[in-house]
Protein backbone atom coordinates (compact mmCIF):
# COMPACT_ATOMS: atom_id res chain seq x y z
CA UNK A 1 0.00 0.00 0.00
CA UNK A 2 1.45 3.39 -1.01
CA UNK A 3 1.90 6.28 1.41
CA UNK A 4 -0.41 9.28 1.25
CA UNK A 5 2.50 11.63 0.55
CA UNK A 6 6.05 10.73 -0.39
CA UNK A 7 8.60 13.51 -0.93
CA UNK A 8 12.23 12.70 -1.72
CA UNK A 9 15.05 15.21 -2.12
CA UNK A 10 12.74 17.99 -3.32
CA UNK A 11 14.34 21.19 -4.66
CA UNK A 12 12.60 24.33 -5.81
CA UNK A 13 13.98 27.63 -7.10
CA UNK A 14 11.94 30.72 -7.92
CA UNK A 15 12.89 33.13 -10.65
CA UNK A 16 11.69 36.69 -10.35
CA UNK A 17 12.30 40.24 -11.51
CA UNK A 18 13.40 41.54 -14.90
CA UNK A 19 16.66 39.56 -14.86
CA UNK A 20 14.91 36.41 -13.60
CA UNK A 21 17.20 36.25 -10.61
CA UNK A 22 17.11 32.94 -8.75
CA UNK A 23 16.00 32.40 -5.18
CA UNK A 24 16.13 28.89 -3.84
CA UNK A 25 13.23 27.97 -1.61
CA UNK A 26 13.58 24.23 -0.96
CA UNK A 27 16.90 22.46 -0.39
CA UNK A 28 16.26 18.75 -0.88
CA UNK A 29 13.47 18.09 1.59
CA UNK A 30 12.23 14.54 2.19
CA UNK A 31 9.24 13.37 4.18
CA UNK A 32 6.60 10.67 4.16
CA UNK A 33 3.02 10.92 5.37
CA UNK A 34 1.33 7.61 6.01
CA UNK A 35 -2.34 7.01 5.27
CA UNK A 36 -4.57 7.84 8.24
CA UNK A 37 -2.24 10.45 9.78
CA UNK A 38 -2.94 14.04 10.76
CA UNK A 39 0.38 15.55 9.81
CA UNK A 40 1.32 19.07 10.92
CA UNK A 41 3.78 21.08 8.85
CA UNK A 42 5.25 23.97 10.79
CA UNK A 43 7.93 26.61 10.39
CA UNK A 44 8.41 30.39 10.34
CA UNK A 45 7.20 32.62 7.47
CA UNK A 46 9.17 32.05 4.27
CA UNK A 47 10.49 28.67 5.41
CA UNK A 48 9.02 26.80 2.42
CA UNK A 49 5.72 25.44 3.78
CA UNK A 50 3.47 26.96 1.14
CA UNK A 51 5.96 26.13 -1.63
CA UNK A 52 5.91 22.46 -0.61
CA UNK A 53 2.12 22.47 -0.38
CA UNK A 54 1.73 24.12 -3.79
CA UNK A 55 4.00 21.49 -5.34
CA UNK A 56 1.79 18.81 -3.77
CA UNK A 57 -1.32 20.50 -5.20
CA UNK A 58 0.22 20.66 -8.69
CA UNK A 59 0.39 24.47 -8.74
CA UNK A 60 4.19 24.70 -8.79
CA UNK A 61 6.65 22.61 -10.78
CA UNK A 62 9.65 21.19 -8.89
CA UNK A 63 13.28 21.59 -10.00
CA UNK A 64 14.24 18.06 -9.00
CA UNK A 65 13.39 15.27 -6.58
CA UNK A 66 10.37 13.02 -6.52
CA UNK A 67 6.89 13.74 -5.17
CA UNK A 68 4.00 11.32 -5.00
CA UNK A 69 0.52 11.91 -3.59
CA UNK A 70 -1.51 8.72 -3.15
CA UNK A 71 1.07 7.05 -5.39
CA UNK A 72 0.75 9.52 -8.28
CA UNK A 73 2.80 12.43 -9.57
CA UNK A 74 1.00 15.69 -8.59
CA UNK A 75 1.54 17.15 -12.07
CA UNK A 76 -0.95 14.56 -13.38
CA UNK A 77 -4.61 15.56 -13.36
CA UNK A 78 -5.72 12.14 -12.03
CA UNK A 79 -3.56 12.61 -8.91
CA UNK A 80 -6.08 15.19 -7.72
CA UNK A 81 -9.21 13.03 -7.95
CA UNK A 82 -8.95 12.01 -4.29
CA UNK A 83 -7.30 15.23 -3.11
CA UNK A 84 -8.94 18.06 -1.20
CA UNK A 85 -7.03 21.35 -1.05
CA UNK A 86 -7.54 24.59 0.83
CA UNK A 87 -5.07 27.35 -0.12
CA UNK A 88 -3.73 29.92 2.31
CA UNK A 89 -6.10 32.91 2.42
CA UNK A 90 -8.48 31.44 -0.15
CA UNK A 91 -10.08 33.78 -2.70
CA UNK A 92 -13.23 32.88 -4.56
CA UNK A 93 -15.37 34.26 -7.37
CA UNK A 94 -17.04 37.09 -5.48
CA UNK A 95 -19.92 37.40 -7.95
CA UNK A 96 -21.10 33.90 -7.02
CA UNK A 97 -23.03 32.85 -3.93
CA UNK A 98 -21.49 30.31 -1.57
CA UNK A 99 -23.97 27.71 -2.83
CA UNK A 100 -23.14 28.36 -6.50
CA UNK A 101 -19.44 28.10 -5.69
CA UNK A 102 -19.85 24.76 -3.94
CA UNK A 103 -21.98 23.46 -6.82
CA UNK A 104 -19.28 24.51 -9.29
CA UNK A 105 -16.40 22.94 -7.36
CA UNK A 106 -18.45 19.84 -6.57
CA UNK A 107 -19.10 19.41 -10.29
CA UNK A 108 -15.39 19.67 -11.02
CA UNK A 109 -14.78 17.00 -8.40
CA UNK A 110 -17.11 14.66 -10.30
CA UNK A 111 -20.25 15.07 -8.18
CA UNK A 112 -23.67 15.76 -9.66
CA UNK A 113 -27.41 15.61 -9.03
CA UNK A 114 -28.76 14.53 -5.66
CA UNK A 115 -25.37 13.33 -4.44
CA UNK A 116 -23.93 16.83 -4.98
CA UNK A 117 -26.82 18.44 -3.07
CA UNK A 118 -26.42 15.92 -0.28
CA UNK A 119 -22.66 16.54 -0.04
CA UNK A 120 -23.10 20.33 -0.02
CA UNK A 121 -25.45 20.04 2.96
CA UNK A 122 -23.10 17.56 4.67
CA UNK A 123 -20.01 19.78 4.16
CA UNK A 124 -21.80 22.94 5.35
CA UNK A 125 -22.94 21.13 8.47
CA UNK A 126 -19.43 19.85 9.12
CA UNK A 127 -17.85 23.31 8.94
CA UNK A 128 -20.70 24.69 11.05
CA UNK A 129 -21.93 27.10 8.38
CA UNK A 130 -25.27 28.94 8.66
CA UNK A 131 -27.70 27.86 5.98
CA UNK A 132 -29.07 31.42 5.61
CA UNK A 133 -25.87 33.04 4.29
CA UNK A 134 -25.01 30.36 1.80
CA UNK A 135 -27.17 32.01 -0.89
CA UNK A 136 -25.53 35.42 -0.42
CA UNK A 137 -22.76 36.66 -2.75
CA UNK A 138 -19.26 35.76 -1.59
CA UNK A 139 -18.16 39.41 -1.65
CA UNK A 140 -20.31 39.95 1.46
CA UNK A 141 -18.59 37.16 3.44
CA UNK A 142 -16.37 37.73 6.46
CA UNK A 143 -12.97 36.04 6.71
CA UNK A 144 -14.44 33.28 8.88
CA UNK A 145 -17.27 32.58 6.44
CA UNK A 146 -14.86 32.48 3.50
CA UNK A 147 -12.63 30.03 5.35
CA UNK A 148 -15.62 27.80 6.10
CA UNK A 149 -16.72 27.79 2.46
CA UNK A 150 -13.09 27.14 1.51
CA UNK A 151 -12.94 24.10 3.74
CA UNK A 152 -16.36 22.94 2.52
CA UNK A 153 -15.22 23.00 -1.14
CA UNK A 154 -12.14 20.97 -0.21
CA UNK A 155 -14.10 18.18 1.48
CA UNK A 156 -17.20 17.93 -0.77
CA UNK A 157 -16.01 14.75 -2.49
CA UNK A 158 -14.80 13.15 0.78
CA UNK A 159 -11.14 13.13 -0.30
CA UNK A 160 -8.68 10.47 0.81
CA UNK A 161 -6.04 13.15 1.30
CA UNK A 162 -6.74 16.64 2.57
CA UNK A 163 -4.04 19.31 2.20
CA UNK A 164 -4.72 22.52 4.10
CA UNK A 165 -2.49 25.58 3.99
CA UNK A 166 -2.94 27.61 7.19
CA UNK A 167 -6.59 26.57 7.66
CA UNK A 168 -6.89 28.42 10.96
CA UNK A 169 -5.20 31.70 10.06
CA UNK A 170 -7.25 34.82 10.71
CA UNK A 171 -10.04 32.95 12.47
CA UNK A 172 -11.52 33.83 15.83
CA UNK A 173 -11.38 31.16 18.60
CA UNK A 174 -14.79 29.74 17.64
CA UNK A 175 -13.79 29.54 13.98
CA UNK A 176 -10.57 27.78 14.94
CA UNK A 177 -12.50 25.32 17.05
CA UNK A 178 -14.89 24.57 14.17
CA UNK A 179 -12.03 23.98 11.71
CA UNK A 180 -10.19 21.82 14.24
CA UNK A 181 -13.33 19.76 14.84
CA UNK A 182 -13.92 19.39 11.10
CA UNK A 183 -10.35 18.10 10.65
CA UNK A 184 -10.84 15.58 13.45
CA UNK A 185 -14.18 14.40 12.04
CA UNK A 186 -12.73 13.94 8.56
CA UNK A 187 -9.80 12.05 10.02
CA UNK A 188 -12.14 9.77 11.95
CA UNK A 189 -13.97 9.07 8.66
CA UNK A 190 -10.71 7.87 7.07
CA UNK A 191 -9.09 10.95 5.47
CA UNK A 192 -5.39 11.65 5.79
CA UNK A 193 -4.77 15.29 6.69
CA UNK A 194 -1.62 17.25 5.88
CA UNK A 195 -1.76 20.85 7.05
CA UNK A 196 0.46 23.82 7.82
CA UNK A 197 -0.16 26.13 10.72
CA UNK A 198 1.36 28.86 12.85
CA UNK A 199 -0.94 28.01 15.73
CA UNK A 200 1.33 25.55 17.47
CA UNK A 201 -1.02 24.76 20.36
CA UNK A 202 -3.51 23.35 17.82
CA UNK A 203 -0.73 21.43 16.08
CA UNK A 204 0.33 19.86 19.38
CA UNK A 205 -3.26 18.95 20.15
CA UNK A 206 -4.37 17.23 16.95
CA UNK A 207 -1.31 16.05 14.99
CA UNK A 208 -0.14 12.44 14.93
CA UNK A 209 3.21 13.62 13.56
CA UNK A 210 4.85 16.93 12.78
CA UNK A 211 7.59 18.18 10.44
CA UNK A 212 9.42 21.43 11.12
CA UNK A 213 10.88 23.24 8.12
CA UNK A 214 13.37 26.09 8.47
CA UNK A 215 14.96 27.90 5.52
CA UNK A 216 13.90 25.22 3.05
CA UNK A 217 15.26 22.29 5.06
CA UNK A 218 13.44 19.82 7.31
CA UNK A 219 14.88 20.25 10.80
CA UNK A 220 12.67 17.87 12.75
CA UNK A 221 10.19 15.17 11.96
CA UNK A 222 8.28 12.90 14.35
CA UNK A 223 5.61 12.99 17.03
CA UNK A 224 5.35 16.11 19.20
CA UNK A 225 6.91 14.16 22.10
CA UNK A 226 9.81 12.95 19.98
CA UNK A 227 10.60 16.44 18.69
CA UNK A 228 10.41 18.18 22.06
CA UNK A 229 12.44 15.42 23.71
CA UNK A 230 15.09 15.48 21.00
CA UNK A 231 15.44 19.26 21.37
CA UNK A 232 15.20 19.20 25.15
CA UNK A 233 12.35 21.70 25.11
CA UNK A 234 8.81 21.65 26.54
CA UNK A 235 6.77 22.67 23.52
CA UNK A 236 6.93 23.06 19.75
CA UNK A 237 7.00 26.83 20.20
CA UNK A 238 10.20 26.54 22.24
CA UNK A 239 11.74 24.19 19.68
CA UNK A 240 10.88 26.59 16.88
CA UNK A 241 12.25 29.58 18.81
CA UNK A 242 15.50 27.69 19.43
CA UNK A 243 15.85 26.74 15.74
CA UNK A 244 15.07 30.22 14.46
CA UNK A 245 17.54 31.77 16.91
CA UNK A 246 20.17 29.44 15.52
CA UNK A 247 19.42 30.47 11.97
CA UNK A 248 19.26 34.24 12.47
CA UNK A 249 22.81 35.65 12.76
CA UNK B 1 -15.51 12.94 -22.02
CA UNK B 2 -14.08 14.09 -18.70
CA UNK B 3 -12.19 16.89 -20.47
CA UNK B 4 -15.42 18.09 -22.10
CA UNK B 5 -17.29 18.08 -18.78
CA UNK B 6 -14.51 20.04 -17.06
CA UNK B 7 -14.35 22.57 -19.92
CA UNK B 8 -18.17 22.86 -19.97
CA UNK B 9 -18.37 23.60 -16.23
CA UNK B 10 -15.58 26.18 -16.43
CA UNK B 11 -17.19 27.77 -19.51
CA UNK B 12 -20.52 28.02 -17.70
CA UNK B 13 -18.90 29.62 -14.67
CA UNK B 14 -16.85 31.98 -16.82
CA UNK B 15 -19.96 33.12 -18.73
CA UNK B 16 -21.92 33.59 -15.49
CA UNK B 17 -19.10 35.62 -13.99
CA UNK B 18 -18.83 37.75 -17.15
CA UNK B 19 -22.54 38.60 -17.34
CA UNK B 20 -22.49 39.62 -13.67
CA UNK B 21 -19.72 42.11 -14.38
CA UNK B 22 -20.55 45.76 -15.20
CA UNK B 23 -18.16 46.31 -18.11
CA UNK B 24 -20.05 44.32 -20.81
CA UNK B 25 -23.22 46.30 -20.03
CA UNK B 26 -21.41 49.64 -20.27
CA UNK B 27 -19.88 48.69 -23.64
CA UNK B 28 -23.24 47.33 -24.88
CA UNK B 29 -25.13 50.49 -23.88
CA UNK B 30 -22.53 52.78 -25.49
CA UNK B 31 -22.65 50.64 -28.67
CA UNK B 32 -26.48 50.76 -28.79
CA UNK B 33 -26.37 54.53 -28.27
CA UNK B 34 -23.85 54.86 -31.12
CA UNK B 35 -25.98 52.65 -33.38
CA UNK B 36 -28.96 54.92 -32.72
CA UNK B 37 -26.71 57.92 -33.32
CA UNK B 38 -25.89 56.54 -36.79
CA UNK B 39 -29.42 57.63 -37.84
CA UNK B 40 -28.40 61.23 -37.15
CA UNK B 41 -25.10 60.69 -38.95
CA UNK B 42 -27.11 59.46 -41.94
CA UNK B 43 -29.12 62.69 -41.90
CA UNK B 44 -26.00 64.85 -41.86
CA UNK B 45 -24.03 62.78 -44.37
CA UNK B 46 -23.98 63.34 -48.12
CA UNK B 47 -24.54 59.59 -48.48
CA UNK B 48 -27.82 57.73 -48.31
CA UNK B 49 -29.07 57.34 -44.69
CA UNK B 50 -29.45 53.57 -44.96
CA UNK B 51 -25.92 53.29 -46.38
CA UNK B 52 -24.47 55.18 -43.40
CA UNK B 53 -26.49 53.26 -40.80
CA UNK B 54 -25.38 49.89 -42.21
CA UNK B 55 -21.67 50.64 -42.57
CA UNK B 56 -21.35 52.53 -39.27
CA UNK B 57 -23.29 50.01 -37.18
CA UNK B 58 -21.45 46.95 -38.54
CA UNK B 59 -18.17 48.70 -37.63
CA UNK B 60 -19.57 49.50 -34.18
CA UNK B 61 -20.40 45.81 -33.65
CA UNK B 62 -16.81 44.90 -34.51
CA UNK B 63 -15.12 47.59 -32.39
CA UNK B 64 -17.37 47.23 -29.33
CA UNK B 65 -17.04 43.44 -29.60
CA UNK B 66 -13.28 43.91 -29.61
CA UNK B 67 -13.50 45.91 -26.38
CA UNK B 68 -15.72 43.24 -24.80
CA UNK B 69 -13.27 40.50 -25.83
CA UNK B 70 -10.26 42.39 -24.46
CA UNK B 71 -11.82 43.72 -21.24
CA UNK B 72 -13.63 40.52 -20.33
CA UNK B 73 -10.88 38.19 -21.60
CA UNK B 74 -7.87 39.91 -20.08
CA UNK B 75 -9.84 40.99 -17.01
CA UNK B 76 -11.11 37.54 -16.14
CA UNK B 77 -7.81 35.76 -16.77
CA UNK B 78 -5.84 38.31 -14.76
CA UNK B 79 -8.36 38.15 -11.92
CA UNK B 80 -7.99 34.36 -11.78
CA UNK B 81 -4.22 34.67 -11.49
CA UNK B 82 -3.80 37.79 -9.33
CA UNK B 83 -6.68 36.99 -6.94
CA UNK B 84 -5.52 33.35 -6.88
CA UNK B 85 -8.97 31.85 -7.53
CA UNK B 86 -7.11 29.63 -9.98
CA UNK B 87 -5.28 27.93 -7.07
CA UNK B 88 -8.44 26.27 -5.78
CA UNK B 89 -9.60 25.45 -9.28
CA UNK B 90 -6.41 23.82 -10.56
CA UNK B 91 -6.12 21.74 -7.39
CA UNK B 92 -9.30 19.96 -8.58
CA UNK B 93 -8.96 17.13 -11.10
CA UNK B 94 -8.99 19.70 -13.92
CA UNK B 95 -6.32 19.84 -16.61
CA UNK B 96 -4.80 23.21 -17.42
CA UNK B 97 -5.91 22.75 -21.04
CA UNK B 98 -9.55 22.25 -19.93
CA UNK B 99 -9.27 25.40 -17.82
CA UNK B 100 -8.07 27.55 -20.75
CA UNK B 101 -10.50 26.07 -23.29
CA UNK B 102 -13.39 26.41 -20.82
CA UNK B 103 -12.50 30.05 -20.13
CA UNK B 104 -12.29 30.71 -23.86
CA UNK B 105 -15.66 29.13 -24.61
CA UNK B 106 -17.38 30.97 -21.74
CA UNK B 107 -16.01 34.31 -22.93
CA UNK B 108 -16.84 33.45 -26.54
CA UNK B 109 -20.47 32.94 -25.47
CA UNK B 110 -20.42 36.47 -24.01
CA UNK B 111 -19.01 37.84 -27.28
CA UNK B 112 -21.67 35.93 -29.26
CA UNK B 113 -24.42 37.37 -27.04
CA UNK B 114 -23.02 40.86 -27.59
CA UNK B 115 -22.97 40.35 -31.39
CA UNK B 116 -26.55 39.04 -31.39
CA UNK B 117 -27.87 41.94 -29.28
CA UNK B 118 -26.15 44.57 -31.42
CA UNK B 119 -27.23 42.88 -34.67
CA UNK B 120 -30.82 43.01 -33.40
CA UNK B 121 -30.25 46.70 -32.59
CA UNK B 122 -29.10 47.27 -36.19
CA UNK B 123 -32.19 45.49 -37.52
CA UNK B 124 -34.45 47.65 -35.32
CA UNK B 125 -32.65 50.84 -36.42
CA UNK B 126 -32.94 49.81 -40.09
CA UNK B 127 -36.63 48.95 -39.66
CA UNK B 128 -37.29 52.28 -37.94
CA UNK B 129 -35.89 54.23 -40.92
CA UNK B 130 -37.66 51.98 -43.43
CA UNK B 131 -34.39 50.38 -44.60
CA UNK B 132 -33.88 46.86 -45.93
CA UNK B 133 -32.61 44.07 -43.70
CA UNK B 134 -31.11 42.03 -46.52
CA UNK B 135 -28.91 38.94 -46.54
CA UNK B 136 -25.79 41.09 -46.88
CA UNK B 137 -26.47 42.81 -43.53
CA UNK B 138 -26.97 39.48 -41.75
CA UNK B 139 -23.77 38.13 -43.36
CA UNK B 140 -21.76 41.20 -42.34
CA UNK B 141 -23.03 40.91 -38.75
CA UNK B 142 -22.17 37.20 -38.73
CA UNK B 143 -18.61 37.77 -39.96
CA UNK B 144 -17.81 39.92 -36.92
CA UNK B 145 -18.11 36.83 -34.72
CA UNK B 146 -15.25 34.73 -36.22
CA UNK B 147 -13.10 37.87 -36.19
CA UNK B 148 -13.72 38.32 -32.46
CA UNK B 149 -13.12 34.61 -31.85
CA UNK B 150 -9.56 35.08 -33.11
CA UNK B 151 -9.05 38.24 -31.03
CA UNK B 152 -10.34 36.45 -27.93
CA UNK B 153 -7.89 33.58 -28.47
CA UNK B 154 -5.07 36.14 -28.53
CA UNK B 155 -6.28 37.85 -25.34
CA UNK B 156 -6.32 34.46 -23.59
CA UNK B 157 -2.79 33.75 -24.87
CA UNK B 158 -1.40 37.14 -23.84
CA UNK B 159 -3.05 37.19 -20.42
CA UNK B 160 -1.62 33.81 -19.44
CA UNK B 161 1.82 35.42 -19.29
CA UNK B 162 1.51 39.23 -19.26
CA UNK B 163 -0.01 41.91 -17.07
CA UNK B 164 -3.41 43.46 -17.81
CA UNK B 165 -1.86 46.51 -19.48
CA UNK B 166 0.62 44.60 -21.67
CA UNK B 167 -2.04 42.05 -22.68
CA UNK B 168 -4.44 44.83 -23.66
CA UNK B 169 -1.76 46.68 -25.67
CA UNK B 170 -0.77 43.47 -27.47
CA UNK B 171 -4.42 42.73 -28.25
CA UNK B 172 -4.92 46.22 -29.73
CA UNK B 173 -1.73 45.67 -31.77
CA UNK B 174 -3.03 42.36 -33.14
CA UNK B 175 -6.41 43.93 -33.99
CA UNK B 176 -4.79 46.79 -35.92
CA UNK B 177 -2.14 44.61 -37.59
CA UNK B 178 -4.75 42.00 -38.55
CA UNK B 179 -6.91 44.64 -40.23
CA UNK B 180 -4.03 46.44 -41.95
CA UNK B 181 -1.74 43.57 -42.99
CA UNK B 182 -3.40 43.09 -46.40
CA UNK B 183 -3.23 46.81 -47.15
CA UNK B 184 0.43 47.01 -46.09
CA UNK B 185 1.34 44.07 -48.34
CA UNK B 186 -0.36 45.76 -51.28
CA UNK B 187 1.53 49.00 -50.56
CA UNK B 188 4.87 47.17 -50.42
CA UNK B 189 4.16 45.46 -53.75
CA UNK B 190 3.04 48.74 -55.29
CA UNK B 191 6.21 50.52 -54.09
CA UNK B 192 8.33 47.69 -55.55
CA UNK B 193 6.55 47.91 -58.91
CA UNK B 194 6.96 51.65 -59.32
CA UNK B 195 10.55 51.75 -58.02
CA UNK B 196 13.20 52.93 -60.48
CA UNK B 197 15.93 50.68 -61.85
CA UNK B 198 19.06 50.76 -59.69
CA UNK B 199 17.19 52.07 -56.62
CA UNK B 200 17.46 50.25 -53.28
CA UNK B 201 13.84 49.10 -53.50
CA UNK B 202 14.33 47.66 -56.99
CA UNK B 203 17.54 45.85 -55.86
CA UNK B 204 16.13 44.45 -52.62
CA UNK B 205 12.42 44.81 -53.31
CA UNK B 206 11.82 41.08 -53.79
CA UNK B 207 13.39 40.30 -50.42
CA UNK B 208 11.34 43.01 -48.68
CA UNK B 209 8.18 41.75 -50.40
CA UNK B 210 8.93 38.15 -49.31
CA UNK B 211 9.34 39.28 -45.69
CA UNK B 212 6.12 41.32 -45.88
CA UNK B 213 4.32 38.27 -47.34
CA UNK B 214 5.62 36.09 -44.47
CA UNK B 215 4.40 38.56 -41.86
CA UNK B 216 1.10 38.88 -43.72
CA UNK B 217 0.52 35.11 -43.54
CA UNK B 218 1.58 34.92 -39.91
CA UNK B 219 -0.76 37.70 -38.71
CA UNK B 220 -4.47 36.95 -38.41
CA UNK B 221 -6.26 38.08 -41.57
CA UNK B 222 -8.93 40.08 -39.78
CA UNK B 223 -9.56 42.18 -42.92
CA UNK B 224 -11.32 39.07 -44.32
CA UNK B 225 -14.13 39.56 -41.83
CA UNK B 226 -14.87 43.21 -42.59
CA UNK B 227 -17.98 43.17 -44.76
CA UNK B 228 -19.42 46.56 -43.82
CA UNK B 229 -18.97 47.84 -47.40
CA UNK B 230 -20.84 44.84 -48.83
CA UNK B 231 -23.62 45.39 -46.29
CA UNK B 232 -23.84 49.10 -47.12
CA UNK B 233 -24.10 48.35 -50.86
CA UNK B 234 -26.42 45.35 -50.28
CA UNK B 235 -23.94 43.00 -51.98
CA UNK B 236 -24.51 39.37 -51.01
CA UNK B 237 -21.37 37.41 -50.06
CA UNK B 238 -20.88 33.92 -51.51
CA UNK B 239 -21.61 31.06 -49.10
CA UNK B 240 -18.20 29.49 -49.84
CA UNK B 241 -16.47 32.72 -48.68
CA UNK B 242 -18.36 32.56 -45.38
CA UNK B 243 -17.57 28.86 -44.98
CA UNK B 244 -13.83 29.03 -45.69
CA UNK B 245 -13.28 32.11 -43.59
CA UNK B 246 -15.23 30.62 -40.69
CA UNK B 247 -13.00 27.56 -40.99
CA UNK B 248 -9.95 29.86 -41.11
CA UNK B 249 -11.09 31.48 -37.83
CA UNK B 250 -11.60 28.09 -36.17
CA UNK B 251 -8.15 26.89 -37.31
CA UNK B 252 -6.35 30.12 -36.39
CA UNK B 253 -7.99 30.34 -32.96
CA UNK B 254 -7.18 26.67 -32.40
CA UNK B 255 -3.49 27.21 -33.12
CA UNK B 256 -3.33 30.29 -30.85
CA UNK B 257 -5.10 28.41 -28.04
CA UNK B 258 -2.83 25.38 -28.48
CA UNK B 259 0.15 27.70 -28.06
CA UNK B 260 -1.49 29.23 -24.96
CA UNK B 261 -2.01 25.73 -23.49
CA UNK B 262 1.65 24.84 -24.14
CA UNK B 263 2.85 27.94 -22.25
CA UNK B 264 0.26 27.55 -19.50
CA UNK B 265 1.22 23.93 -18.75
CA UNK B 266 4.64 25.03 -17.48
CA UNK B 267 3.43 28.04 -15.51
CA UNK B 268 4.05 28.25 -11.77
CA UNK B 269 1.25 29.68 -9.61
CA UNK B 270 3.04 31.33 -6.72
Amino acid sequence: MSDAIEIKDLHKTYRSGFWLSKKKSLFGISLTVQKGEIFGFIGPNGAGKSTTIKILAGLLRRDSGSVLILGKDPTLTESRIKLGYLPEQPYFYDSLSGYELLKFYGGLSGLKGDLLEERINWALQLVNADADWIHRRLRTYSKGMQQRVGLAQAILHKPELLILDEPMSGLDPLGRRDVRNAILTLHSEGSTVFYSSHILSDVEEISSRVAMIIDGKIKHIGTVNEITKESERNSLEEVLAKEVTHVVP
Amino acid sequence: MLFLREAYLIALNSFREAVRDKIPYVVLLVAIALAAFSILLGEWSVFDREFVVKSVTVSIISISGFFIAVFAGVGQMQKEISKKTIHTLLAKPVSRAAFLIGKYIGLLALVALHCILLSLTLFVVLWSIGGQIGTSVVQACYLVFPELAIILAFTVLFSTYSSTLISSIFSVGIYLAGHLSDQILKEVYFAYRISEDGSFLREHGKFVYDIATGIHWLLPGLYRFNASTQAAHSLTIEASYLFWNSLYAVGYSGVVLAFAVLLFRKKDFV
